[in-house]
């Protein structure tokens, strides 16, 4: 009676665990990149000049800039969906180890950066850590995504539907294989949501600035 | 004629139970809580991100 009261109380344990592990997955990760990515905001943003919109006033005082403390992987610009959401804009930063990405999305080191040629590859966790990308499958062809560097913006269109690759598929950095587009981007992730077992891939093509002009100053 | 209360002898030898716990109720519960906490902590800094690190990768390989 004594054994199998001791085997009850150890699956008790080991189920209120993986209750524990979903609730760190969800929502303990997602604390901490929210937190970082507000820092990241404080770093950053001021970088990007954000020009005041139509019609605000150009005499108002400018915000300070007020030094922040940051030692993670360096930002590199803004990625503004707004399919995934209202509001949903992210910084990626450089690189796409796990430390990296617990920041937010991240740069594929050996990919473009944006306004070169060639591709932008960018890597989005989809559960945990923010889950930056967790409404990636309602991706549309047509679909408008921003960049906002220090130089300006840059906007892309999906050019085709999500894609489910396998995580072997580093091809699909090249960019979508039917455009014939010199200035692409793609995304990568997981799926389904809540595994690793696969990878989807969503591509786009650079429609502003066109090419060798500068790229317009990023809207307020 | 007043009852005394025998005294509870301790068992000797192999029979002799040692207790590790306090015999005070809210004493062991206060030493359950602990060891809970203990345990959640340990899980949630120690195993839970190496666990992360094995089931939750967006990238590519040799990305």
């Amino acid at each position: 009676m004594r054994v199998v009261r001791g085997v009850g109380n150890v699956f008790i344990i080991l189920g209120l665990t993986l209750l524990l592990f979903v609730v760190y997955e969800e929502f303990g990760t997602s604390l901490v990149t929210n937190h970082r990515q507000t820092v990241l905001a404080d770093v950053f943003d001021p970088e990007l000049h954000i020009t005041p919109a139509p019609g605000a006033s150009a005499s108002a005082t400018p915000k300070p800039i007020t030094p922040v403390h940051y030692s993670g992987p360096q930002p590199l610009f803004r990625l503004t969906i707004p399919r995934l959401g209202h509001g949903w804009s992210r910084i990626v930063v450089q690189g796409v180890s796990l430390y990296s990405l617990a920041y937010g999305p991240g740069h594929y080191p050996q990919t473009k950066m944006p306004g070169q040629v060639g591709t932008v590859g960018i890597a989005c966790h989809r559960t945990g850590w923010g889950s930056p990308c967790i409404n990636i499958n309602q991706m549309r062809v047509g679909d408008l995504i921003y960049i906002d560097t220090p130089a300006g913006r840059y906007t892309y269109r999906v050019t085709s539907p999500p894609k489910q690759i396998e995580k072997t598929d580093s091809w699909v950095l090249n960019g979508d294989p039917s455009s014939t587009d010199p200035y692409k981007l793609a995304i990568t992730t997981c799926t389904p949501p809540h595994t690793s077992l696969h990878r989807m891939v969503i591509w786009a093509d650079q429609i502003s600035p066109s090419p060798g002009q500068k790229p317009p100053p990023v809207p307020a | 004629m007043t009852y005394t209360k025998p005294k509870r002898q301790t068992p000797a030898g192999r029979h002799r139970r040692r207790r590790f716990l306090p015999s005070r109720r809210w004493q062991r519960i206060v030493i359950y809580i602990l060891l809970a906490i203990g345990y959640a902590a340990l899980m949630w800094y120690y195993v839970f991100p190496w666990a992360d690190r094995i089931i939750n990768r967006p990238t590519l390989t040799g990305g």
